[in-house]
């Protein structure tokens, strides 16, 4: 616990002191990159010595009106603590030079950089309900600070308010579950908390609302599409990186919290992370814009660790302890994976956006020629998202089709649901690469389709890149030494460690043929070195089928890469097309216009908001003017109060 | 020895496959066509000539066919022949390392084609993801119904002791097949869904993505291709001659069961017509559909 504290500390201390420097730019930001980069040593340490064994740690203390909070060390929550302290370290040292380069003043930036890591290893950390929602209400409000940086711009306002509004409705759930918790249990402290058997499923539901509006679970996701691109990049790496996974680590925290659950909670996170899954990647698909198109991704993902948790949950209440360990294995997995790989993307397309000035996917390309390493950071990340062997997607997501396997096991309806989502998961899969591809192509590969002199991003901005990516091919080859540090936060939340022998044979021989397939692609690239190494080869334009005036235009677009499954999916993602199609001999004017704005936020959630809107303008316009008006008011829901008491 | 004898084969069987099945397509054609071993001449040919280049590529083209190969050799090792060979690598679960890896050797063919900044090559990117993703469902699906059937899920259970689930499930296995074949023929680009035959038309999916390759790089390409048909091919001919026998005897039984499975092929080439493109996503989902109900088959006897 203490390192943990002196990492809280050197995040705390370090944002105070950029705060009182903000006027020296350089100085403020290189204060607060440090402080962060020293809170992740003594925070990762920490939490790896406390999954490798060390005993669970408590603070605790009361306060003088006799409620109690504690601190609590335990291996869910170092679990958590790793991608938060690490991702949080990166995204701080490379929003330093990414901050420099603008104009604006920097030290709410700088400073909030670092309270949001530390608010959210206190929401982590927390280990009373009261600490644990006033962390929570802090991460909400500094995360809507650090979004609408660019704060002149209507677009962004308007993003940061639709956050505020949905994470705060979020958030009424978690008071009700809470307040429900504490006064059945009697006490605010998580370790004494318990539920009674027949409310368990409703207060899940409840925890699910709450949290699942912060992980971004369809149809609770509006806001994350919305929000992630107006920020800046460094900030959108953290709020895709770990704050939406905190919906996830409070979930799995109530679910702690509750006790055993039935069966039917663990079969509606399955549901869920399905829907998430396959709209998420669907709607990526159809996004023209990089970091748009990377926050639909960010649902993609946190359904897959929902359908991780989901079996784990399932499979618990159904006394299959062994497959639920495989599906928590996978969902927490999942979350590191995903913190670093959707990090490393967020960071390299801010690199992009800072040397091109937009993110418009039908306006880049070829940057791959001028930005060499940015590329190869972003084609690294794109195949770990993408669940490629051997980069570190690929062991969490097989740990997920271990555990939906697994589910074969279990009675037939869910059973038959295990099919659907593995059937699910498999196009999920596949859709995410062709999107990746997609997404790859647009930006970095062929000719650029505007002229514009796009420099390497600078060194500060590429170390981070460097760090994540590595971490992410080094998961990938780890194999069963995975195992090792997931079995302690598995066994909190299965009750049981989890069975070494399946995962551990799986995790290995993925890792050996991971080795093997950068082995085997080595030695054909020697071979064709070799081959050619007498005969020069030739360079020439690209073949275009005799075509002689190629110009970069003619190049296929993002938009048209994607168009042939945006057909087949066309019924699911219900795009808006306006067309003037050719009439008359003479045609004057042919235009097509389609695009897919997200159907939740068009049929489901604008309505219901103007509608909250007007119901708003109504009260206001009723409301009296004087002030006798207010007390007659007052009377009268006093009179209405002491009636219903009495009655 | 016998995981040497079985690299062996996965070596340098695949590129037969294509010569047989050019050989039948020439016969209904009525012509001789040409020698049943013309690819390992082609390959030898190619990997002796130098390649071009284009300006607009970078390393990603470069990469492309090394890794497209290495992973579908990788891949290779996961596949048992069943009898006496079984898989050199296996654990519950290897299907879906095997699907990955699949789609690993995929996704670096389709970024060395978009590499090349060619309208014509991001054509044929764009079909060959399109239906592959459609193709998946119908392949894990397939898995599910075999493990389902088998309770087992790594590759050399669900292809070995077929004949007990012929028993059990024959209708449910027939279905698998025809799924399983349909996915086979998808991700190998052959007709109905391309036509191998067709250089430089505005319908093609697999070939369009290779016209840049040249030399060493387009052996490497030509050789992945006839080793992904052979791997796909192999399930399928576990799964339809579930018959066990001697080392030797079961040896010869896959060899050649595999050279009908390339006859099955060339007979379809020769007597079907490549389907319109629009049709394609229907009959991959008609595969699923097919894959789907071989589960809900199996789902039923299994707990009846």
């Amino acid at each position: 616990m203490t390192l943990v504290l002196a990492a809280l500390l050197s995040l705390g201390g370090s944002a105070l002191a950029a705060a009182v420097l903000a006027r020296r730019r350089s100085l403020a930001l290189s204060v607060a990159a440090g402080g962060c980069t020293l809170a992740a040593l003594l925070g990762t340490a920490s939490a790896f010595a406390q999954l490798l064994g060390a005993p669970a740690e408590h603070l605790t203390w009361s306060t003088p009106l006799g409620a109690q909070g504690a601190l609590t060390l335990d291996p869910l929550a170092a679990w958590f603590l790793i991608p938060v302290f690490v991702v949080g370290a990166a995204c701080a040292a490379y929003g330093r030079a990414y901050l420099l380069a603008g104009e604006r003043p920097v030290g709410m930036q700088a400073a909030g950089l670092n309270l949001i890591i530390l608010v959210i290893a206190l929401v982590v950390l927390a280990g009373d309900a009261l600490t644990f929602l006033m962390a929570w209400e802090l991460m909400t409000v500094l995360s809507f600070l650090l979004v609408t940086h660019e704060h002149e711009q209507k677009e962004v306002r308007s993003a940061g308010l639709l956050y505020l509004v949905l994470t705060h409705a979020g958030t009424t759930c978690l008071l009700a579950l809470f307040a429900a918790l504490a006064s059945s249990s009697g006490t605010m402290l998580f370790s004494g908390m318990h539920a009674p058997v027949d409310r368990r499923g409703a207060w899940f539901a409840l925890a699910a609302l709450g949290f699942g509006v912060k992980a971004g679970a369809w149809p609770l996701h509006v806001w994350l599409p919305v929000a992630h691109p107006v920020a800046p990049s460094h900030i959108s790496a953290v709020l895709s990186g770990i704050v939406i996974k905190m919906g996830i680590y409070g979930l799995l925290r109530a679910a702690l919290l509750l006790g055993p659950l039935p069966a039917s909670c663990g079969a509606w996170l399955i549901a869920a992370g399905v829907a998430s899954a396959t709209l998420g990647v669907l709607s990526a698909l159809a996004q023209h814009e990089l970091k748009r198109l990377l926050a639909y991704h960010s649902i993609e993902n946190i359904g897959i660790i929902l359908m991780g948790a989901g079996v784990g949950l399932t499979a618990l209440s159904l006394q299959k302890p062994a497959v639920a360990a495989l599906g928590f294995a996978g969902a927490l997995l999942h979350v590191t994976n995903h913190a670093l790989f959707k990090s490393l993307l967020f960071l390299a397309a801010g690199a992009v956006k800072k040397a091109c000035g937009t993110l418009q996917l039908d306006r880049l390309g070829g940057l791959i020629r001028t930005m060499p390493r940015t590329a190869l950071a972003f084609v690294v990340g794109a195949a770990a998202i993408s669940g490629l062997p051997p980069l570190n997607g690929f062991a969490s997501e097989l740990l997920v089709y271990l555990s939906l396997l697994g589910a074969f096991g279990l009675p037939p309806p869910f059973q038959a649901g295990a099919v659907i989502a593995l059937a699910a998961l498999a196009c999920v899969g596949a859709l995410a690469a062709a999107c990746f591809a997609k997404a790859t192509f647009a930006v970095f590969l062929g000719t650029p389709r505007t002229p514009i002199d796009a420099p390497e991003a600078p060194r500060e901005m590429l170390v981070p890149m460097a760090v994540l990516g590595a971490a992410c091919v080094a998961i990938g080859l780890s194999g069963p030494l995975l195992l090792a540090v997931l079995d302690r936060p598995v066994a909190q939340l299965a009750g049981v460690p989890l069975s070494l022998a399946a995962p551990s044979a799986a995790l290995a021989v993925a890792a050996a043929l991971g080795a093997a397939l950068i082995a085997t692609a080595a030695l054909l690239w020697l071979l064709r070195r070799l081959l050619l190494a007498r005969r020069a080869p030739a360079a020439a334009p690209t073949w275009s089928c005799g075509y002689p005036a190629v110009v970069p235009s003619m190049q296929y677009t993002a938009a048209s890469f994607a168009q042939p499954l945006l057909t087949v999916f066309r019924r699911v993602l219900l795009p808006q097309r306006q067309a003037r199609l050719p009439a008359g001999p003479f045609p004057a004017v042919i235009a097509v216009d389609e695009h897919c704005t997200d159907p939740v936020d068009r049929l489901l959630l604008a309505p219901a908001l103007h509608a909250t809107a007007a119901g708003f303008t109504f009260v206001r316009r009723a409301q009296p003017t004087r002030v006798q008006g207010y007390v007659l008011a007052v009377f009268a829901a006093l009179v209405v109060l002491l009636l219903w008491r009495v009655g | 020895m016998r995981i040497a004898l079985h690299v062996l084969l996965f070596l340098a069987f695949p590129p037969l496959l294509q010569g047989i099945i050019n050989r039948v397509k020439a016969r209904f054609a009525g012509r001789r066509g040409p020698p049943v071993l013309q690819l390992y001449f082609d390959l030898w040919k190619l990997l002796r000539k130098s390649a071009v280049y284009s300006n607009t590529t970078t390393w990603i083209f470069r990469a492309g066919p090394p890794v497209g190969l290495a992973a579908l050799l990788v891949a290779a090792l996961l596949l048992p022949l069943g009898g006496g060979l079984p898989a050199p690598m296996a654990f519950p679960g290897d299907v879906v390392l095997f699907a990955y890896l699949l789609g690993a050797s995929r996704f670096a063919t389709v970024l060395a084609a978009l590499d090349t900044g060619s309208s014509f090559e991001g054509m044929g990117a764009s079909r060959e993801v399109t239906f592959s993703a459609l193709a998946e469902p119908a392949l894990f699906l397939s898995i599910a119904a075999l493990a389902l059937a088998r309770g087992s899920i790594s590759w050399t259970s669900v292809l070995s002791g077929q004949m007990q689930v012929w028993h059990l499930f024959g209708p449910a296995l027939v279905m698998l097949i025809a799924a399983l074949l349909l996915v086979a023929l998808a991700e190998n680009s052959r007709i109905p869904f391309d036509d191998p035959n067709t250089h430089l038309e505005l319908t093609m999916v697999h070939e369009v993505m290779v016209l840049d390759h040249s030399g060493p790089d387009l052996a490497l390409i030509l050789y992945g291709a006839s080793l992904k048909l052979f791997l796909l091919g192999a399930i399928v001919v576990r799964l339809a001659f579930p018959f066990e026998a001697s080392f030797a005897g079961h040896l010869l039984l896959f060899l050649a069961g595999m050279v009908v499975f390339a006859v099955v092929v060339g007979i379809v080439e020769s007597t079907f017509a490549r389907l319109r493109m629009n049709r394609i996503p229907q009959i991959l989902i008609a595969a699923s559909v097919f894959a789907a109900l071989a589960v809900a088959v199996i789902l039923i006897r299994v707990n009846a």
